[in-house]
């Protein structure tokens, strides 16, 4: 075996590699064990257990305040879709709209302007600093504050319509069902992007100087060497970047109760509104466990599908 | 045992002003149910833990008498925030860690919380409660037939007018609903807002259908149409639901009235921008905090035709409190919340626009303002009052049917079939 060049440890004296360190220690169970023992522990009570939980609630008819929980298999799973005029599938509509956006408007744009920043331009990280201010502020104020941008009378989005003459164009953009989740869907984003500019940023930076420069002499500036040079070396962000946009989307929470509450008309509502809804002012936590374990398969499902579909482009 | 629902307010000048019965300071004088030489401890939650929070004040007020009339009970307090205690308040209930004595909001957890038999049964104190209460107030107070909670403050809807505004186009209050769609015309000819609401908190757009409801069908066809003895698909209903309809279809209301919430509408009414608020009563206070700079008037909603009781409001008990079935002492502590209740209202209706579940008879009126008096005046001529009952009905219910409600509304639905919708929601 060659030890050359390989970082060595001393112990009791001894000259001791990092490689036949290691092979000792994964060699030796109970090391295992005590490295992966408190991760697991945790993982275990904090995830893994509430999760099965919320299966084994989803498959009972438990509501506060009723003496008797029995046993009703899958039948939530149905209701949960066919009660109130399917309003849940409306919900699960509105978060794949917001995912729809998030992959094909947030997760291209933070790539793009990742790019134009990270490689040279001026001002670059004034811009980072002030792109990456909407994730330090908590979701809550975001809302609010776009209340204030779309308001009607006041909000900046109708000022500037009715300024340059498309006043017949303002509206009240979170009052009116067909314009409120595209709304909310802005805000959304306007807060998610820059984390993921951020990400792709330093995936940017990570490029080797070398590799530019000779794509540049190999004639690759501009679009092509955004979509031949750097989108390949940022694989393996983009593919975090789209689990978190397609996770995120199905979560989002706090900025829809902020600003619409799911209204109008249920017209922002989203499963995890719904799924808070049933649970802590239906009570039913037989309905509400199934909405839960639904949204947890729905982030599942779609990050195996986004991990097959990078793969497969590999 | 008799659940009375609705109730004859023509004494509801008792509420604030009319003599009741006090026995607060005589129950030193009573044979008391708390030993003198024992140490008792209770444990109490309540929202609004904010200083600036409407209640905060009476509460501490009223804990801090209690504390000098009763000095071996030790009171151990936890307040939250409104969404905090929505949440929290299920959760410590499934958990059984539920306090000794807590606040609920009448048509929240309460039946269910009854049902769990984690609510203290009243039924055997009830001689000696509910001849303290206002009727309406006692009405929110049983569940199936028994007494399980207390009442606190009540809540009534009013119709809070800007006089000057209405005066500046030569429009008069409204008695009528012909007159309320005369000024609609008026002002909205002159781009001025006649009525304005939260659309986004739901119920004030609810209050409208259940106010024409109310007038048009009487409280006691109300009940009986949410306790399944008739069917909520009648011509009235729709025609309640078309009233409504009505007063945003001809310009009554801003065109983002959806999106705004009770706070931006309230905010709207004291800048002049709207002419009307439909509201409940703790507006009262709240306007006469304001220091208006125009005169507001405050009235009963105006009367429509065909209507049964032009005099009938949309009111009653809201803000209630149960005591933990599994509460040490039962008795004792019976007779602290009874005396701590009664101190906590008196000092909440003091302080401004609240109506009194309890009877108190030396309500110091000194710092009411006008408008909170004008409130109190319009409350003694009250004859019919009933919850608005969206709060009788489970919260999923509630919600299906505000969404249908806006959608009448603003005119994505048709009025027509909102009876056959509302029995079809209400009994789903």
């Amino acid at each position: 075996m060659n030890y050359d060049g390989m970082p060595v440890f001393r112990i009791n004296g001894t000259q001791v590699f990092e490689e036949v360190l290691m092979e000792k220690v994964l060699g030796n169970k109970k090391v295992v064990f005590a490295f992966i023992f408190p991760a697991a522990f945790i993982f275990s009570v904090f995830v893994l257990i509430p999760i099965l939980m919320s299966v084994g609630f989803s498959l009972t008819n438990w509501q506060y305040g009723e003496p008797e929980i029995s046993f009703i298999g899958l039948k939530n799973y149905g209701t949960i879709f066919t009660q109130n005029d399917g309003l849940f599938l409306k919900a699960v509509g509105n978060s794949l709209k917001y995912m729809f956006a998030s992959v094909f408007i947030m997760v291209p744009l933070a790539f793009i302007l990742a790019s134009l920043l990270a490689t040279g331009q001026k001002g670059g990280k004034i811009f980072m600093t002030i792109l990456f201010l909407p994730v330090v502020i908590s979701g809550t104020i975001v809302g609010q504050m776009w209340i204030k941008l779309y308001n009607y009378d006041y909000g900046v989005f109708n000022l500037l319509l009715r300024a340059s003459g498309l006043g017949r164009f303002a509206d009240d953009w979170l009052g009116n069902p067909q314009t409120a989740i595209w709304a909310v869907i802005i805000t959304c984003i306007w807060q998610g992007m820059p984390y993921t500019l951020l990400m792709f940023y330093a995936a940017v930076k990570g490029i080797p100087e070398e590799i530019l420069e000779s794509a540049a002499l190999d004639g690759a500036v501009g679009i092509k060497r955004m979509r031949y040079i750097i989108l390949p070396s940022c694989r393996a962000i983009l593919e975090v970047c789209l689990t978190f946009a397609v996770i995120n989307s199905f979560k989002i929470y706090d900025i829809i109760v902020s600003m619409t509450n799911g209204g109008p008309m249920n017209a922002t509502e989203v499963p995890s509104t719904q799924m808070i809804t049933v649970l802590f002012r239906g009570y039913d936590y037989g309905r509400g466990s199934a909405m839960a374990v639904f949204i947890v398969l729905e982030c599942l499902v779609c990050t195996l599908v986004i991990r097959k579909a990078m793969k497969e482009r590999k | 045992m008799k659940k009375r629902m609705t109730a004859k307010l023509g004494s509801a000048a008792a509420i604030v002003l009319t003599a009741g019965v006090f026995m607060g300071m005589s129950a030193c004088a009573q044979e008391s149910a708390i030993d003198p030489n024992q140490e008792y401890t209770i444990t109490f939650w309540d929202i609004n833990s904010s200083e600036l929070d409407s209640k905060y004040k009476p509460r501490e007020k009223a804990l801090d008498e209690m504390a000098e009339l009763y000095p071996n009970v030790k009171v151990e307090t936890s307040y939250f925030q409104d969404l905090q205690y929505r949440e929290k308040l299920p959760v410590s209930a499934a958990a059984n860690e539920l306090p000794d004595f807590f606040f609920n909001w009448v048509g929240g957890t309460t039946d269910a919380l009854v049902k769990a038999g984690q609510v203290l049964n009243l039924t055997a104190y009830e001689d000696e409660l509910v001849p303290m209460w206002e009727d309406a107030a006692a009405d929110s107070c049983y569940s199936d037939g028994e007494l399980y909670y207390m009442p606190s403050v009540m809540q009534a809807y009013m119709l809070y007018c800007n006089v000057d505004l209405l005066s500046e186009y030569g429009l008069e209050v409204p008695k009528t609903y012909d007159d309320l769609q005369k000024i609609i015309s008026v002002l909205s000819e002159n781009g001025v807002n006649a009525m304005t609401a939260g659309g986004k908190d739901y119920y004030p757009i609810a209050i409208l259908q259940e106010i024409f409801d109310l007038r048009l069908a009487g409280s006691e066809m109300m009940l009986k149409q949410l306790n399944g003895e008739e069917s909520f698909d009648t011509e009235i209903t729709v025609k309640s639901a078309q009233l409504m309809a009505d007063l945003y279809a001809k310009g009554g209301f801003p065109k983002n009235v959806l999106s705004m919430d009770s706070n931006d509408a309230f905010a709207q009414f004291t800048t002049g921008k709207a002419a009307m608020m439909y509201g409940g009563n703790w507006n009262s206070g709240m306007l006469d905090a304001a220091g208006l700079p125009f005169e507001v008037k405050v009235i009963n909603f105006p009367s429509v035709e065909g209507e049964i009781d032009s005099n009938a409001m949309l009111g009653g008990a809201c803000d209630i409190y149960m005591i933990n079935s599994e509460v040490e002492n039962p008795d004792a502590v019976i007779e602290w919340i009874k005396e701590f209740m009664k101190r906590f209202t008196k000092y909440q209706v003091e302080d401004g626009g609240c109506i009194g579940g309890w009877k108190i008879d030396d309500i110091d009126t000194t710092n009411m303002g006008p408008i909170t008096q004008q409130q109190n005046e319009l409350l003694t001529t009250a004859t019919d009052m009933i919850r608005n009952w969206d709060l009788l009905m489970d919260f999923e219910k509630a919600l299906n049917l505000y969404t249908k409600i806006e959608e009448v509304f603003v005119g994505q639905s048709d009025a027509d079939t909102f009876g056959a919708d509302m029995e079809s929601i209400v009994r789903d």
